[in-house]
């Protein structure tokens, strides 16, 4: 060390350069600006320079770390200015690297005011810093495991000692992850407990981990297992797998200690320290150690407490047990204890009871004895010989025997012989059945004093009396009733065949509006079997729209206001309904039901009247259609002979002339239809005597053809006939008026330019078999039959409707009866020639297609055997 | 008073020729005939008579039908209709008064009577 730049003589400063070279403390010199000016031996030894390689070197350039320059700086600012302190700690960096803490106490060299030199006299104190900072790791270790082993010593609270160690160990070795690892049988494991830094490193608590290394590692003795210490996971010498699993968790150095309970490695106590690789001292890893024997105590600790635990809770279960089995007996005593003191209040009330029964029992056998007396009924008691021990008034008055004389007597001097049966029967049957008094009564044969039979309703009870039997029978005559009962029965009969046999529907109601009577007429109308309709409400059969009485909205049907003011409706009209919905019309009579003046019911009476009504409207009809034909030219010819006789047409005799001609033409219709009218009355009862001629049929046709060819001019209608020559024996006359009758109804119903068809054919004599509610025919026809001849006219008008083919041969019917008829005459016209063809034992029919036309037919028996009638066409 | 024209509308043609007759000798009115209730429209539609008698059993078109017909259109609505019919039960005068026709006159009538009786009718002086 030189010391030049102070002011001393040369031995001065070669002395003191010796000096400071033997001192064992550090000794630099700075100047003013900080200039190392002095730096003796021990400085050199520390710090590893010589004082000729730091020399004019400012202190902060080379020894000091980085992180302690400025503060240093400051310092020595401070200490240029008077104010810096005395002692002062920092560290040199050696010239390898190495750290020296230094203790400096600092003094200075000033001239005037002026600092000139700055003198730091220090020790090397690192060593004594170490041997501190290990003793205080010492003490802190100690404090954990005093700590641990205090909380393990007054705590049961596995979970917590085993969480809490962790976070400590974690504090205390200020490293990444600590955990407690549980090793099961088959040397997996689980993450029982952790601490960690979960803002920087990943939890792995709960994780299953396999490592096939444990086996060979913890298997063994276990005062041979070790603590297993790696310092860099990257240059230990790890198996791969061993090394990839420490990888995985992040693990850069890792400390562990097996937990030995019972001789067995019961876990593991893991330190990991991630953020980068770590020398574990020999310290850390004896308090590890140390702290699994402290968590090994625990963990038995803890196990025995739960096995004491389990032992305590079911010992408490037991206890449990033994109390409900102590209270349900204790509990069953009461109920027993409880149950004798009823039996035993009851028996006493039983007791008490019999006495009260006993002696009302005496009381009721008084006035049994007083009631048998005055009975009606025959009371009479026989005992297990049938012997009668007891006779009453009313059997007196019944059999006529006094009771003195029967009693003592066998039962059968009371039954006839047939019946003897009867008594021993039931008795017989009655010792082994109790019978009671008012069990279901029979009617038996009973015999008087004077030897006449009566039938009685008996009923016979059976009373044991120790071992005594007394057998009782209860008889009523019952001769009236009977008498009554076949009375009503034959008046019930006689009242059944009067309302089976009356043709009007006859049905009760009562006042609930049920249904409660039917008569056979009445069901027949209406669709149902009797039992149907009974019980059901009057709505079933009654229209849903009821007529009002007088106007009275507010009336409903009138067998309502029979049951409620007992009025009698006669002749109402109305709808019933049948059972399949369909209406008929009905005329009834509502009539009220009484008993003692009070209303139970209603009855109504009523008939169908359908064909009542059609029979009405068919003649409406007829009356309608017959005064217009018969108005009609009865106007013309009153209208023609009223003007003519006026005298005001004396001045015109053209018009006289034309009313004449009208009036006579008007006549003639007049007797046309009166004949018709007449016509079918006679023919139909045979009035009209049908005297038969031989006659050529194609001579008929033509005679009809030539009555008939005005009209068809008159209407532009064609008339295309084709005669038939063949000869039989008909009413010539009526069988041109056949004709003339189809042709009439067949150019009426023509369209101008329309053409009307006649011919005729020969055939079998079979009667078609057309259906006249169809429009077509097919005739069948067998070769056998007889022959005849089939006339027919064919028009091309309207048709006929299929729903009036069926009654076109009707009297007074019409296709058309409105008033917008197409055509004059009274609806006889096709009657007529019915009854002509019947009256020759022919038959007459139509088949028509409405829009296309119609073809009226009529077959006539060829009554003569001639060789001629091979049905020659008359050209 | 003007002579009336009066439109008869019944298809018996003899019973148009009477009252045409009666009509045009007594009172001297003109008589337009139509023997259906179509022919009657049209007719009455052309003519616009005085009255109209209309027959009621007409082929086709009844009186009701025609008349009707005659109140739909405005042209013919307002002309007085009677029914000339044969058909006078009570039910079917309930019907033509229900109708709305001023008047009927059953057949057979008096042709002299004939033009007093419409005029009566219709409110006409003779």
């Amino acid at each position: 060390m030189m010391i030049e730049q102070v002011h001393l003589l040369p031995e001065q400063q070669s002395w003191m350069t010796s000096l400071l070279n033997t001192l064992p403390a550090l000794v630099v010199i700075l100047d003013a600006k900080g200039r190392i000016v002095g730096f003796n031996q021990a400085c050199e030894q520390v710090s590893g320079y010589t004082f000729a390689e730091v020399k004019e070197r400012f202190l902060w350039q080379d020894l000091l770390l980085p992180e302690e320059r400025a503060g240093v700086q400051a310092v020595f600012e401070q200490l240029l200015s008077h104010q810096g302190p005395k002692q002062y700690q920092n560290h040199w960096q050696t010239k390898t690297g190495e750290r020296h803490l230094i203790a400096w106490s600092n003094s200075v060299i000033q001239q005037g005011q002026a600092v000139q030199f700055v003198i730091g006299t220090g020790i090397d104190i690192t060593e004594q810093q170490q041997s501190a900072l290990a003793l205080q790791q010492q003490i802190e270790h100690e404090q954990l495991l005093s700590g641990i082993a205090a909380r393990i010593r007054q705590s049961l609270d596995l979970h917590t000692i085993l969480n809490t160690t962790v976070d400590e160990v974690r504090q205390v070795l200020e490293t990444d992850r600590v955990l407690i690892f549980r090793l099961e049988r088959n040397w997996d494991g689980i993450v029982l407990v952790e601490s960690v830094d979960t803002d920087q490193w990943p939890s792995i608590l709960g994780v299953k981990i396999h490592d096939p290394c444990f086996p060979d590692i913890y298997s063994g003795a276990p005062e041979q297992i070790r603590a297993s210490a790696v310092d860099n996971i990257y240059t230990a010498n790890l198996s791969p797998c061993h090394q990839e699993l420490l990888k995985e968790f992040q693990i850069q150095a890792n400390l562990v200690v097996p937990i030995i309970l019972e001789n067995r490695v019961w876990g593991l106590l893991m330190a990991h320290h991630c953020r980068e690789p770590r020398h574990w001292k020999s310290l850390e890893i004896k308090l590890l150690s140390r702290l699994a024997i402290q968590l090994a105590i625990a963990i038995q600790q803890s196990e025995l407490y739960c096995q004491l635990q389990a032992e305590l809770t079911e010992r408490e279960q037991v206890e449990v047990v033994l109390q409900e089995a102590k209270h349900n007996l204790e509990q069953r005593v009461a109920e027993r204890t409880a149950a004798l003191r009823q039996a035993n209040q009851q028996l006493r009330s039983e007791l008490l009871t019999r006495q009260q029964a006993e002696a009302a029992l005496q009381h009721s056998q008084k006035r049994i004895s007083g009631i048998l007396e005055i009975a009606d009924d025959a009371i009479i008691s026989v005992d297990a010989s049938h012997i009668i021990t007891l006779f009453n008034q009313g059997a007196e008055k019944m059999f006529g025997y006094r009771r003195q004389d029967i009693l003592g007597q066998p039962l059968n001097l009371l039954l006839p012989d047939d019946l003897v049966n009867y008594a021993q029967t039931p008795t017989d049957g009655i010792s082994t059945t109790t019978y009671q008094m008012g069990a279901r009564r029979r009617p038996i044969t009973a015999q008087r004093r004077d030897g006449t039979y009566f039938t009685a309703e008996a009923s016979i009870s059976k009373l044991q009396l120790g071992d005594e039997q007394v057998f009782t029978a209860i008889l009523r005559d019952i001769t009236d009733r009977l008498e009554a009962q076949a009375s009503l029965t034959k008046l019930t009969r006689q009242n059944e065949l009067i309302l089976n046999s009356m043709g009007e529907g006859l049905c009760g109601v009562d006042l609930q509006y049920h249904i409660t009577f039917v008569n056979p007429a009445a069901a027949d109308m209406l669709g149902y079997a009797i039992p149907e309709l009974i019980g059901q409400p009057v709505e079933t059969i009654l229209g849903t729209n009821p007529q009002h009485l007088d106007g009275d909205l507010d009336a409903l049907y009138p067998f309502e206001d029979s049951l409620i003011s007992g009025t009698i409706h006669r002749f109402i009209t109305d709808e019933f309904q049948r059972w399949d919905g369909t209406m008929f019309p009905v005329e009834y009579v509502s009539t009220p039901i009484r008993e003692n003046d009070i209303i139970m019911g209603a009855v109504i009476t009523f008939k169908d009247v359908s064909d009542r009504q059609v029979v009405e409207r068919m003649k409406d009809e007829f009356i309608s259609v017959v005064s217009h034909e018969l108005r009609t030219p009865l106007t013309s010819i009153h209208g023609s002979l009223r003007m003519l006789t006026s005298g005001l047409l004396t001045a015109h005799p053209d018009k006289s002339q034309r009313l004449l001609q009208i009036a006579v033409d008007s006549t003639d219709r007049l007797v046309r239809l009166i004949n018709d009218i007449l016509d079918v009355e006679r023919i139909e009862s045979g009035e009209v005597g049908m005297t038969t001629y031989p006659y050529n049929i194609a001579d008929l046709m033509t005679q009809a053809t030539n009555t008939m060819q005005g009209m068809a001019a008159q209407m532009k209608v064609e008339l295309a006939v084709t005669p038939l020559a063949v000869l039989t024996d008909v009413a010539g006359d009526r069988i041109v008026q056949t004709l003339t009758n189809l042709l009439s109804n067949a150019i009426k119903f023509s369209r101008p330019g329309g053409t009307v068809a006649m011919s005729a054919h020969l055939m079998p004599q079979q009667p078609p078999s057309c259906s006249l509610t169809s429009t077509t025919t097919e005739l069948s026809l067998s070769p056998a039959d007889a022959p005849q001849v089939c006339i027919w006219v064919r028009d091309q008008g309207r048709g006929i409707p299929p729903d009036k083919i069926d009654t076109i041969f009707e009297r007074f019917q019409q296709a058309d009866s409105s008033d917008a008829r197409d055509h004059e005459g009274t609806g006889l016209g096709l009657a007529i020639c019915q009854s002509i063809v019947h009256q020759h034992g022919g038959h007459i029919w139509v088949e028509s297609q409405l829009g296309k036309g119609s073809t009226f037919s009529f077959t006539l028996p060829i009554q003569r055997d001639d060789i001629a009638n091979k049905g020659r066409p008359v050209t | 008073m003007t002579a009336k024209c009066i439109l008869v509308v019944d298809n018996e043609l003899y019973i148009q020729e009477v009252v045409q007759i009666a009509l045009e000798t007594i009172k001297n009115w003109r008589v337009v005939t139509a023997s259906s209730g179509a022919e009657g429209l049209l007719k009455a539609e052309k003519v616009r008579p005085d009255a109209i008698l209309l027959d009621m059993m007409m082929p086709d078109m009844d009186g009701a039908t025609t008349f009707q017909k005659l109140q739909a259109n405005p042209l013919t609505q307002a002309i007085p209709v009677l029914l000339l019919t044969a058909k006078i039960q009570t039910a079917d005068q309930k019907r033509y008064q229900e109708m709305g026709v001023h008047s009927t006159i059953a057949k057979p009538f008096d042709p002299l009577q004939l033009p007093a009786q419409i005029a009566d009718v219709l409110g006409w002086q003779l």
